[in-house]
């Protein structure tokens, strides 16, 4: 009888422990790759022992861990994961296809030596923003919202048709990336869904029908200072650089916003020292101050602050356990964004509210989006699923696949403003 | 000749480090960052202001050098004087430098809190060289370690019911050395003049290497650069008269090229994730440097003499990995000064001649933020028995202005042997 329940409960233990890590990991570490077939192809893959999948329409097609990626990279063989599915083949050989796209930009990116590879640094972000601005002059307009506490600017991309004029009745949406240095997954995310609206406006009609009635907001890095100090000194930093005066630095910009500021010890840190350190008061910081500034000027319907790792969609509340009076709605579009994009790659994103599904915390973006101003709003966790598959390191390869997934995620939620508007 | 010293590094810096102080004080109003100082990743230990190596009676002067002739060193700032040793001459220096430093790299920037500043130690054969005079050229060859990039290691270890679950080493080290060529040439009894060729190498790593146990997570990230470059020096010594000696030397300004590599990697039970980067035209644009020094002999055995010498700091850049790095110098003079008292006596039928040395030095370091110098005093002796020159000194310096109170200290010794 005991042993019994010993057996089931370690049964239990390894089915919902071991299992979803496991199958998550499927997911994660192997993308489906092809390769021309060219005689010079076929003798190379020969000798790598690599996992084939099939031998389709002129192409081999491959599952590949990221060991797999590297042999191919260091083979010289080009090689594309546009989809997953050979189905979609003819959408992959559209050149507007996100994908492809995103894969593009994604490569002469990586051919920078940069210190943090393929991902953007402080510099990288100032660079793209205003190329992005030079390309397209008539819907991107580049704002500096801010300085952080070194004096770097705080970049806020505007992306709308006559992006010079502030057209009255169209929605308005703000995007935020990287309030935490070392989740740099969540910079690339909001960068590129910037340049997939700009890039695909001409040539998708959904796209376009989005731009002219919406203006969107992007913020792609929040804490530069941090960021630059994850690339140069210590690559698990997480809140900004203030020097709090006592040996200690940094407060947690995500725990700075004023509602529920400080509401209790769980959700936040009154330590300075601590990793969510809250602040001496409520915008104490400049980066948090910028993002209370730009939604006192705009008139925001919905905003999706980025953050990694968890591969969840949150919601209102974090700073409690009982759900918002906007619950119903909030669960009803994360879980219509998860969907989304689920169908992307298949990476299912987790979702549900805030104080439910991590842990508590107070004095946030989200929180304070919808507190203050009564819109929805959300955390999108980024992968990996957990610190196992690589906590807040992700793999450079995998950058255009979660980029790919967000896109209809951030669509819906641009479509939702302007119905709601 | 002597071949190259295997530069012998020490640390004997253990880290009194630890834990988080979680005081929590009140608020300042303004806004406060991160500022590091001295101590970015390329500083060498105890000043950034480093044109040679000085030898021991040098530092007896407060690192006063460009008008007095004492070894073959000279050729590395002055190399004018190199027509005033005696016609061979070979030495050898050691040295003993000792600094404390309180923010570098990760450390009391953010990361990780000491409860106190930290000790760098370092022992090193700094320089080896050798001069030989025909007729009115002089000629020499140095070996000479010009900078230290090591720092205080640290090993965080954080332990939850007697069991080890994490810890964090943080290591850096590297050097730069110069191999230099010099011919004075003898213009006049009172009037010499000198050119080197600075060939120099060099190297910086930099690790940091977080382990978690229970989860077996590693966490590595590791910088690595190796140097290299070249510049000239040169001097002019002038007798004004019998009594005063003037000089003036400069060294160009040059570009320290690095060829560096990047690898951030993350291991857990499933994943592994590597970031890897290479960089082969890292370049770190070092200053031109001018000097002017005089001397003045009170008498047969008390001589006195002064430096000034000129740092553009200001032109100084970093650029690392297509970036530059954020480096807001400001140009400086440093100012040295230093008396010399010379004695006899007999021993073993032999007369043996010695000289007693205090110096001054005044090092400002060339951050505009925070602005901070350093002031040294120091003392030397030795002697000079037949063909042979030992000379010791000891130089001791605080630092002002970082509100940190740091400080340094030499102890430099040198052998010479001349004919
Ligand atoms: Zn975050």
């Amino acid at each position: 009888m005991t042993k019994a329940k010993i057996a089931i409960f370690l049964l239990c233990f390894f089915v919902l422990v071991l299992g979803p890590s496991l199958m998550a990991q499927n997911h994660w570490l192997n993308t489906i790759v092809w390769v021309e077939k060219t005689p010079e192809n076929v003798a190379k893959l020969k000798t790598m022992w690599l996992d084939i999948l099939m031998d389709w329409q002129g192409k081999i097609w491959i599952v590949a861990s990221p060991d797999d990626i590297r042999k191919l990279k260091d083979a010289e063989i080009l090689y594309s994961n546009d989809d997953n599915e050979p189905d979609n083949k003819n959408e992959s050989n559209n050149d507007n296809e996100p994908g492809n796209r995103l894969h593009k930009g994604l490569e002469s990116i990586s051919a920078q030596t940069t210190i943090n590879g393929a991902f953007h640094s402080y510099r990288e972000v100032e660079s793209e923003v205003y190329a992005l601005e030079r390309s397209y002059p008539n819907l991107v307009q580049v704002h500096i919202i801010g300085n952080s506490l070194e004096m770097r600017n705080l970049y806020a991309i505007k992306i709308s048709d006559n992006v010079q004029a502030d057209e009255e009745g169209e929605a308005e949406v703000l995007i935020t990336g990287c309030h935490h240095a070392r989740e740099w997954i969540s910079v690339e995310v909001p960068l590129y869904v910037a340049k997939h609206l700009a890039e695909n406006y001409a040539t998708d009609p959904h796209i376009r029908d989005l731009v002219d009635q919406a203006e969107v907001w992007i913020v792609p890095l929040l804490n530069p200072d941090g960021l630059e100090y994850t690339i140069h000194f210590y690559r698990y930093w997480r809140k900004n650089m203030r020097d709090n005066d006592n040996r200690t630095y940094g407060v947690d910009p995500n725990r700075n916003y004023d509602f529920m500021w400080g509401n209790d010890n769980e959700g936040s840190s009154a330590i300075s020292s601590s990793y969510v350190y809250r602040g001496p008061a409520p915008f104490s910081e400049p980066e948090t101050q910028a993002i209370r500034d730009l939604f006192a000027q705009r008139d925001f319907q919905v905003s999706i602050n980025y953050h990694n790792y968890s591969q969840v969609i949150i919601y209102p509340w974090g700073y409690t356990n009982e759900p918002s009076e906007m619950d119903a709605l909030l669960e009803e579009m994360a879980s219509e964004m998860a969907a989304r994009m689920e169908r992307v790659n298949g990476r299912v994103y987790g979702y549900g509210q805030a104080g439910n599904q991590l842990y508590l915390t107070n004095g946030g973006a989200t929180d304070w989006a919808l507190g203050v101003y009564g819109i929805p709003a959300f955390t999108m966790e980024l992968p990996p699923v957990d610190q196992q598959q690589g906590g807040f390191y992700n793999p450079e390869e995998e950058i255009p696949s979660i980029v790919r997934e967000n896109i209809p995620a951030m669509l819906y939620v641009i479509e939702w403003a302007i119905e709601n508007k | 000749m002597k071949s190259a010293p295997p530069a012998v590094f020490w640390a004997f810096s253990t880290c009194i480090l630890l834990v988080l102080i979680v005081i929590l004080l009140l608020p300042s109003s303004g806004w406060t960052q991160v500022k590091i100082g001295q101590y970015v990743d390329e500083a060498s230990v105890r000043t950034w202001n480093n044109i040679g190596v000085l030898t021991a009676p040098a530092v007896g002067l407060g690192e006063t050098q460009f008008t007095l002739a004492r070894d073959s060193s000279v050729a590395l700032t002055n190399p004018a004087l190199l027509s005033r040793l005696p016609k061979f001459t070979a030495s050898l220096n050691g040295s003993f430098v000792r600094a404390t430093c309180l923010k570098y790299s990760l450390i009391n920037t953010g990361a990780i809190t000491s409860t106190g500043a930290m000790d760098i130690g370092i022992i090193a054969l700094d320089y080896a060289g050798a001069s030989v005079r025909y007729k009115n050229f002089t000629l020499a060859l140095s070996f000479g370690l010009l900078e230290y990039y090591y720092r205080p290691g640290v090993r965080v270890e954080s332990k939850y019911e007697g069991q080890l679950y994490h810890t964090l080493d943080f290591d850096q080290d590297g050097a730069l050395r110069t191999i230099n060529f010099a011919l004075a040439y003898k213009i006049n009894e009172r009037f010499s003049a000198g050119i080197g060729a600075n060939f120099i190498k060099g190297n910086l790593e930099k690790s940091v290497d977080e382990r978690y146990y229970v989860s077996e997570v590693t966490q590595e990230d590791k910088d690595s650069s190796d140097y290299s470059g070249f510049y000239v020096n040169g001097g002019v010594v002038y007798d004004v008269s019998d009594r005063v000696t003037v000089a003036a030397m400069f060294r160009t300004p040059y570009t320290k090229k690095a060829v560096s590599e990047s690898l951030i990697r993350y291991e857990s039970r499933y994943v592994e994730i590597r970031t890897e980067a290479e960089a082969k035209d890292n370049t770190y644009k070092q200053p031109l440097v001018i000097g002017v020094g005089a001397n003045y002999k009170l008498s047969e055995r008390i001589i006195v003499a002064s430096d000034l010498t000129y740092f553009d700091w200001s032109s100084y850049a970093v650029t690392y990995y297509e970036e530059e790095l954020d480096r807001d110098f400001r140009d400086i003079v440093k100012v040295s000064a230093g008396a010399e008292y010379w004695g006899d006596f007999q021993l073993f039928g032999k007369e043996w001649r010695f000289p007693l040395r205090i110096g001054f030095n005044y090092d400002p370091q060339p951050m505009k933020d925070p602005n901070i110098y350093y002031l040294y005093l120091s003392v030397g002796t030795g002697f000079r028995v037949g063909r042979f020159a030992v000379d010791l000194s000891g130089m001791f310096g605080k630092e002002y202005g970082s509100g940190d109170s740091l400080n340094a200290q030499k102890v430099v010794l040198s052998l010479s042997y001349r004919i």
